[in-house]
């Protein structure tokens, strides 16, 4: 059998981008690179910077939310960052109403969520990095759960986005919805009059006269 | 006059001969009595003071404004919605205006249980019909069908079912269908525009954003009641209030009432208060119609159906069926699931009608404190309740493929479309429900203080007095010693007015 010598190390110096892409080298590139990506989705979050002021919500649940929402809007929908941000400070701000220990529940709700891929085996991704399509197909599987939790889990967020979303004027003309009947009525003279008077001033404190 | 939270800047205390705590339908009636007649009043509402010109008609904006937990409340176990207004006015700034008077079987009921005395049948008969001429109640007519209406009496007339038209309590009406979100219109005849107004133009002062947590007693006697002062958007604490009175009536309704009573550990020897929470729960069915029906457009309740409402405890139909239309958030809640699936639905929005079934319970849920400002609601309907609800179902779908709808809509976890009325009992005449299988909401909590003569089986008199203590009264819908059976705004001012005027003897 013929020996096939091994490169003497001075030819090594000489080696051309075709000679250096060998079969191995690109396989060894092609893993590392995907560990990379894998690593950014099971750690980073996209979209974080966006949520950096939100009140009652951390920057990561609003990106976790935002995954949410992009989820479950309609294909017709716009779905650019912008929108989707609005709709999350829109959710956020919709929170100031709702008593504490149901914002909590929102909180464990959102990070439940986002780990319940993997530790549920649907994928090795968290669900803010899976594909819309994926997204959609995980929140399903929660709609028609047999366990109540996951499908109230499901409501939850449901209810939340949809107020976002079909408080726009966008989502409207979608439905053929028109709005308010008289945006920025004041209500009738006589009776903006009659309640006027009965308010009293901001400097007046309660008091008998 | 009126004062906010932008009024009060200090802890402060004050005097008067009435408080009365809540300014809905239970309590507006008692000020205005007592006020009218020189009494110095203090009413304490938790909600803000908004005027007509703040209806915004837009859901995302009034729900939390007009709404506790801007609009959601639930059970502890969140498997029933329960949507309580909050307001200077109470759930009258919110609701639809029906207007219905006790039926006779659940009077009759309530005085064989509890006898009443001191509330006969001519005075409650008296009072209701000076109430209905206070607020305007008259019977709406087939001019003021909206689309949804329409269609719902075309199904109940082409099955031969009972119907007739609601009786409401609006003037001057703009048939613009926000009736949920407040009335910009003012056209309400609400207890803020027919008792609180009069009532502070006769000298009442109201207290709004202030939060009554606990009355303060002494022997039989209610010496004060002590409130937070809360900013409304952040409900962010501010100041503290302490009103002293001779006389205190707690008319925060059925859940915000007892929590009260339960909170400040009133008297309760044989641990009655905050028990027998009844709610009228509801289920809702939708359909598409090849005709376009704008549905959130017009009068949203003018049409009934009572076909299977038989009143007597323990009846087998306790289903009242009624049109029940949603503006965009709250329909798209309601419809199953999310992404093109849902938005499928939406899209014939325009075509869409929605149905109601309101059970006349017999469940008795419970009321509990939650903290320092919440309630902590437990109700789940029980096996006969909820096969009450699956006939709602039935018929509700029966109608709306009556009327012509190309398919009706359950709402389940996966919608169930239903496209010929053969269908219907064969797919829902075995049907449970179990928890989160579809929504379930309640927009008329009532009992947990419930009013008869016996100290052990009732908590408060005919006269809303409550048992154990010598000044204290009860004036909302906690009063009700079962469900209703009707809506109950009418029969709550009624009481209140009852109430009202017995105060005034002892003031």
């Amino acid at each position: 059998m013929k020996e096939i010598p091994n490169k003497p190390k001075s030819q090594k110096k000489n080696q051309t981008p075709q000679t250096f892409w060998s079969r191995r080298r690109f396989i060894q590139a092609s893993a590392v690179g995907g560990l990379a990506i894998t690593a950014l989705k099971v750690t980073g979050y996209q979209y974080k910077d966006l949520f950096s002021t939100l009140h009652h919500l951390s920057a990561t649940e609003g990106a976790i939310l935002f995954s949410v929402v992009e989820a479950m809007l309609p294909d017709n929908a716009n779905k650019t960052p912008k929108v989707i941000q609005r709709h999350v400070k829109a959710i956020d701000q919709y929170l100031f109403g709702i008593p504490k220990e149901d914002i909590r529940q929102i909180h464990l709700l959102l990070y439940g969520l986002e780990h319940a891929t993997v530790s549920m085996g649907f994928s090795i991704f968290r669900f803010s990095s899976l594909s819309v399509q994926k997204r959609r197909q995980f929140l399903s599987w929660w709609q028609t759960s047999s366990i109540g939790l996951l499908r109230l889990g499901l409501e939850s967020l449901k209810s939340m986005v949809f107020m976002a979303y079909y408080r726009t004027a966008d989502a409207f003309r979608s439905i053929g919805y028109p709005g308010p009947i008289a945006p920025g009525f004041t209500g009738p003279e006589a009776s903006r009059k009659r309640y006027s008077r009965l308010l009293a001033p901001p400097e007046k404190e309660p008091g008998w006269s | 006059m009126i004062y906010t939270s932008t009024n009060i800047k200090r802890d402060m205390v004050l005097k008067a001969d009435l408080c009365v705590i809540g300014s809905g339908a239970g309590g507006s009636p008692v000020a205005w009595t007592a006020a009218k007649q020189g009494k110095r009043v203090v009413v304490l509402e938790a909600g803000h003071f908004w005027q007509p010109k703040d209806f915004t008609q837009l859901e995302h904006e009034m729900f939390p404004r007009l709404y506790h937990d801007s609009g959601g409340r639930a059970t502890k176990d969140k498997a029933v919605h329960i949507h309580q207004g909050k307001g200077v006015g109470g759930s009258t700034l919110h609701n639809i205006n029906l207007c219905g008077r006790v039926p006779k079987k659940v009077e009759a009921y309530w005085r064989e249980e509890h006898t009443l005395t001191g509330l006969s049948e001519k005075t409650l008969k008296s009072t209701y019909q000076e109430i209905e001429k206070h607020i305007r109640v008259s019977r709406l007519t087939e001019s003021q069908l909206n689309g949804n209406n329409l269609v719902f009496k075309r199904g109940v007339d082409a099955l031969g079912y009972k119907g007739g038209y609601l009786q409401h309590n609006r003037h001057g009406c703009a048939q613009s269908g926000f009736c949920e979100l407040g009335c910009p219109f003012d056209a309400k005849q609400n207890a803020l525009r027919s008792f609180i107004a009069p009532a502070v133009e006769s000298g009442a002062m109201v207290l709004a954003d202030t939060w009554a947590t606990r009355l303060v007693y002494q022997g039989p006697k209610v010496v004060g009641v002590q409130a937070t002062v809360r900013e409304p958007v952040t409900g962010k604490s501010l100041h503290q209030v302490t009103i002293h009175a001779d006389v205190f009536c707690v008319s925060a309704s059925a859940t915000g009432s007892a929590a009260l009573l339960l909170r400040s550990d009133i008297p309760d020897p044989y641990r009655l208060v905050g028990s027998r929470l009844f709610i009228h729960p509801a289920v809702a069915v939708a359909g598409i119609f090849r005709e376009t029906l704008n549905s959130w457009s017009g009068i949203p309740q003018s049409y009934e159906c009572t076909e299977f409402m038989d009143f007597s405890h323990g009846a087998a139909h306790r289903v009242w069926l009624l049109p029940a239309f949603a503006h965009p958030v709250g329909a798209s809640s309601i419809l199953s699931g999310f992404g093109p699936e849902h938005a499928k639905y939406m899209k014939d929005y325009a075509h869409m009608a929605s149905f109601g079934a309101v059970v006349h319970d017999e469940t008795p849920g419970s009321v509990r404190p939650k903290g320092e400002f919440g309630v902590d609601i437990r109700y789940w309907p029980d096996v006969a309740d909820r096969k009450q609800m699956v006939l709602g179902l039935r018929e509700a779908s029966r109608i709306m493929l009556a009327a012509g709808a190309k398919k009706a809509l359950i709402p389940f976890a996966k919608t169930m479309e239903l496209t010929s009325i053969k269908e219907i009992d064969k797919r829902l005449s075995a049907l449970e429900i179990n928890k989160f299988d579809l929504n379930i909401t309640a927009v008329h909590p009532m009992g947990t203080v419930w009013m008869g003569d016996e100290p052990a089986r009732s908590c408060v008199s005919a006269y809303g007095k409550y048992h154990h203590m010598d000044n204290l009264f009860v004036s909302d819908t906690s009063l009700f010693p079962s469900s209703l059976g009707a809506p109950p705004q009418l029969t709550t001012y009624t009481l209140g007015l009852h109430i009202g005027r017995h105060i005034m003897s002892m003031l």
